[in-house]
């Protein structure tokens, strides 16, 4: 998001914060609340959980205020703190997550291939949202940062301070892993050239 | 229904899924913004880099900074040896000794009164 109006802009309202006025806190999360609070929900897959990681973000974009590079833009900065937080959250949590193969499994059972079932528009979306729950967390991140942010490559590349051919490595395979695990929900299989995972 | 998925149904598939998965309702911000900001009051605005904090002094008084002057000069004179070392190498040329076999007798009395390091006996 772009502000061009310099008195309300991400800058000056981050000096005001600095001054501890919590008023140039409530701009920006006014501003940037909906984007992280979906960002961390689409990686966590957990309310409570994307609700407490968005709390901590702005926690620290008042906490850190002086240490923030006022001429860089604050997405990235939010997007990364958000990516990091729910990076630690899942990795304590990683048995609690449910395995590909088990996403697999439970998509395959013969119940999911009742006609009611795959008309249903709720259903669909659901075995997306799974399928997308089965990804890798890279891949996760950047599926959820490239379709739900609308960030190009390279702003992607930018926030996770990663070089852009790897965020679109990562992006290939996330949609190939879709497009497989979707396939096989639905229909044969749509295996890419030289897709061997 | 998914049998064959080009690129940009996955992409708005996708696309879709993500933006139906989560909405944010006014009450839900407002509460949340209420937690925070009673969190944030709380909290303390770290210092940005770069700043030391100030250093923790006591004020000294005259007879103090008199003895550990006094001290300081002991120390250098008994530990430093920078001083020692810089006239000696002036000091060089002075003390090259030409001393011949009859003068070994006294080479014991050179050797323990100039520093060794710095003599070049030539036994001619």
């Amino acid at each position: 998001m772009i502000v061009n109006n310099l008195e309300n802009s991400d800058a000056a309202l981050i000096d005001r914060l600095r001054n501890n006025q919590l008023d140039a806190l409530g701009e920006l999360f006014d501003r940037y609340y909906a984007q992280i609070f979906r960002t961390a929900l689409a990686i966590t897959h957990d309310n409570q959980v994307a609700e407490d990681i968005t709390q901590d973000c702005f926690l620290r974009l008042h906490r850190y205020a002086y240490r923030i590079d006022t001429s860089l833009p604050l997405a990235p900065w939010l997007y990364r703190v958000t990516v990091n937080l729910s990076y630690t959250w899942i990795s304590r949590h990683k048995k609690r997550n449910v395995s590909l193969e088990a996403v697999v499994d439970y998509l395959m059972s013969p119940a999911r291939y009742a006609p009611d079932k795959m008309a249903e528009s709720a259903g669909l979306q659901q075995e997306v949202r799974e399928a997308i729950r089965a990804l890798s967390f890279n891949q996760r991140v950047v599926v959820v940062l490239h379709y739900l942010n609308g960030l190009s490559l390279e702003d992607i590349a930018e926030t996770l301070d990663c070089p852009v051919g790897t965020i679109k490595s990562r992006l290939y395979y996330a949609r190939e892993n879709l497009r497989y695990k979707l396939g096989n929900v639905y229909g044969e299989p749509q295996i890419a050239h030289g897709f061997t995972r | 229904m998914l049998m064959d998925l080009r690129d940009n149904q996955l992409d708005e598939l996708i696309a879709y899924t993500l933006d139906m998965e989560s909405t944010v309702t006014p009450a839900q911000k407002r509460l949340a913004w209420e937690k925070l900001q009673s969190r944030a009051s709380q909290q303390v605005i770290l210092a940005p880099y770069g700043i030391a904090p100030e250093p923790c002094r006591r004020e000294r008084t005259g007879l103090q900074w008199g003895l550990l002057k006094l001290l300081a000069n002991i120390r250098s004179f008994l530990m430093d040896e920078t001083r020692f070392h810089r006239a000696a190498e002036t000091r060089e040329a002075l003390y090259t000794l030409k001393l011949n076999r009859t003068f070994m007798g006294s080479e014991q009395a050179m050797m323990s009164f100039f520093p060794t390091a710095y003599i070049h006996l030539s036994m001619a």
